[in-house]
């Protein structure tokens, strides 16, 4: 009798430690994790005092941006799959001691009032929209984080006084956010008795990049420290420009109508493969999305009794309602958007009313415009979308 | 063997398909950020520059003009020179500098136009015997100007010394950065105040150098104002900046610099070289020559 009760009392405990794991695995369930956060560790917290942005790499020290205008200005580079560096520095201190500072760190942020593709499969892109009136809707940008949080790296005494101290100050001196209200200033950083002079603040910096296909605008950059009791800095806020670059790449240089009979369209075909000069494509090199507009000339046609005896056809992209027809030395603007980094057909059209003789060649220049197209808009401005 | 004929075959096809791609594409960007400028005097001219890339392989001809309202102002400069055109190599960018003078008989309103920049590749070209268009590329940037007779007076101004630490005997150069916001020439007046243990011992005012051309409307231009200290001792000062503009305060800055004991030559030389070259050995040699100074 006693066997059986002794076994019953193994099975039973066995059951009790692994029964409860079995039951979360069959049910293969997630696991909720918490944890709370040590309260602060004591200790004056660090100060974030200044910070810019400028061109980088940082290991360059150049403190320049591209624009006198106060504050950090970039170009875009223009070119398809390229970016362009640029670099996130601060000055930070502790009241404990700079060997008090654990970390600094910066998050950076897409313009809060563009927003870019995909365009929203719920509410698709009109036929003469991207207006004011009538705008394009984007799911991506509207102010989200843009990449990972940098860490940034404390540079040399030397290097750091050379930076801010010289660079930035006497050659682009507009360019630095301080933080409060006035007391802190490059004389206060920089002076005789200034805390990079004497070790008591650091300037940090990090690397990012920006690519040739996001939007131009407005980004937001904040900047804190930590020190190694946890404690947080002043979150230092300032704004940098990715200025507007309106740019495109054509597959083409020349198009060809070949042999066009009276009264009848004679149609070019495009195709969105880069690289076929005989199929017309153009994309989006630049920051801004754009109007492609067009005008050619009368490639020696001519006239009769002052009506013109050609008219022309073209549109980008695949949508029958995007044609727009025009005659020569007519400057026509185009329907259809060319988005960030969007590669698009061009077709173009021929129609001859009356060859003027018995030429069999016939030659003109066709010029391709482009200007800038509005952004696509954010939800929070989008009236029908609440 | 006719594998071998196979692949040099292709080989030339895909090396003329590429190079047909590349050499057919053309790429051309500007800055498209708008002139938009408002509260513009008669006469007062604007300055921008254009910024155009050709990022094509292609050399070509860069036309440069201006439409709408703007048209007859606008004049094109390039190296110094006014341009209508100029030539562009492959992957480069050219800055053009544009001047939009404003001009004294029209109306106050809102005047709008674009700047324009038209890539044409130069090249040789056979067109052919069929019906066949050549393809410019061009890009348009947005200029609106706001024409008003009221005349608005404002300037950002920040003072800062060119070195906190100067060698005995050497000048202190103040430099006065000047951003002049509203529509009229300005000629903004410095004062510079030095003291030492509470007790004044420099207090000028520096009015605006009369070689200097005025800050124009819209421009940043620096100024410097040098002071000798002469035999002051070596050691910290305060020095308090002031800028006035007919006689108003616009701003005040305040900040230490320190005049450092004579130092030898090799020390001189080290202090030279931090100013003009910014090395790191240069400031190890400074500082140590300061600390040594202060110890003795």
């Amino acid at each position: 009798m006693k066997k059986p009760i002794c076994w019953l009392s193994i099975i039973s405990l066995v059951s009790m430690l692994f029964l409860p794991a079995a039951a979360m695995s069959v049910q293969g369930s997630t696991l909720d994790t918490n944890l709370t956060r040590s309260g602060d560790g004591g200790g004056a917290a660090p100060i974030v005092k200044a910070k810019w942005e400028m061109n980088g790499p940082y290991s360059e020290l150049s403190g320049t941006d591209d624009s006198d205008s106060a504050g950090a200005q970039f170009n875009a580079p223009g070119v398809w799959g390229t970016t362009t560096t640029y670099s996130v520095c601060a000055i930070v201190t502790d009241p404990d001691g700079v060997s008090d500072i654990d970390n600094v760190y910066a998050d950076i942020y897409y313009p809060m009032d563009k927003a870019f593709h995909p365009e929203d499969s719920s509410n698709p892109d009109q036929i003469n929209g991207g207006t004011d009136s009538l705008p394009d809707y984007g799911l991506s940008g509207c102010g989200e984080q843009y990449g990972d949080e940098s860490r940034l790296v404390k540079l040399s005494k030397t290097d750091g006084y050379n930076l801010f101290c010289d660079s930035v100050r006497n050659n682009n001196n507009d360019l630095p956010t301080f933080y409060g209200d006035g007391e802190y200033d490059y004389n206060e950083i920089c002076d005789a008795d200034g805390e990079l002079m004497k070790e008591t603040a650091y300037v940090y910096c990090a690397d990012r990049d920006l690519t040739w296909e996001d939007p131009a605008g407005t980004y937001k950059v904040e900047v804190f420290a930590l020190d190694k009791a946890g404690v947080f800095s002043n979150l230092l806020v300032n704004n940098f420009e990715y200025l507007p670059l309106t740019a495109y790449e054509l597959d083409f240089n020349s198009v060809d109508y070949g042999s066009v009979k009276l009264n009848t369209h004679k149609r070019i075909s495009g195709d969105i493969d880069f690289g076929t000069a005989d199929k017309p494509t153009v994309r989006n090199t630049g920051n801004t999305r754009l109007y492609m507009g067009i005008e050619q000339d009368d490639m020696g046609l001519g006239t009769t009794e002052g009506d013109d005896n050609l008219r022309y056809d073209a549109r980008v992209g695949n949508n029958e309602e995007d044609w727009k027809n025009f005659y020569p030395y007519q400057k026509r603007w185009l329907e259809d958007i060319l988005d960030l980094s969007q590669t698009e057909e061009m077709d173009f059209s021929i129609l001859v009313y009356k060859f003027p003789s018995t030429d069999t060649s016939y030659t003109g220049d066709m010029t391709l415009d482009a200007k800038f197209a509005n952004f696509r808009h954010c939800y929070d401005n989008c009236p029908s979308c609440e | 063997m006719n594998k071998y004929i196979s692949i040099i075959i292709h080989s030339f096809g895909l090396l003329c398909f590429f190079s047909l791609g590349v050499s057919n594409v053309g790429a051309l960007g500007m800055m498209t950020q708008p002139i938009e400028v408002d509260k513009v005097l008669r006469g007062q001219t604007l300055k921008e520059e254009l910024r155009v890339l050709n990022n094509s392989d292609r050399r070509g001809k860069l036309e440069l003009a201006a439409v709408g309202e703007v048209k007859n102002w606008t004049s094109f400069f390039y190296q110094g020179e006014v341009v209508t055109d100029i030539e562009i190599s492959p992957q480069t960018t050219e800055y053009i500098d544009v001047e939009i003078v404003i001009p004294q008989d029209i109306p106050n309103g809102t005047y709008q136009g674009e700047l324009k920049a038209k890539f044409t590749p130069i090249s040789s070209e056979d067109k052919g015997t069929s019906t066949y268009a050549s393809v410019s590329q061009q890009i348009s940037r947005a200029v609106r100007v706001g024409v008003t007779d009221q005349e608005i007076i404002e300037l950002d101004a920040s003072l800062s010394p060119e070195s906190y630490i100067i060698l005995a005997e050497n000048p202190l150069k103040l430099k006065a950065r000047y951003y002049n916001r509203g529509n009229i020439v300005l000629f903004p007046d410095l004062q510079l105040k030095i003291s030492r243990d509470n007790k004044t011992i420099h207090n000028s005012i520096y009015p605006y150098p009369e070689d200097e051309s005025p800050v124009s409307p819209l421009e940043q231009k620096e100024i410097i104002v040098t002071y000798n200290p002469g035999k002051l001792k070596p050691g910290k000062y305060k020095s308090e900046a002031t800028v006035f503009l007919n006689e108003k305060k616009i701003k005040q800055d305040e900040f230490t610099f320190e005049i450092l004991p004579e130092l030898n030559k090799e020390e001189r030389e080290a202090f030279k070289g931090f100013y003009f070259f910014g090395g790191g050995l240069a400031l190890l040699l400074l500082t140590t020559a300061v600390i040594r100074k202060r110890n003795n």
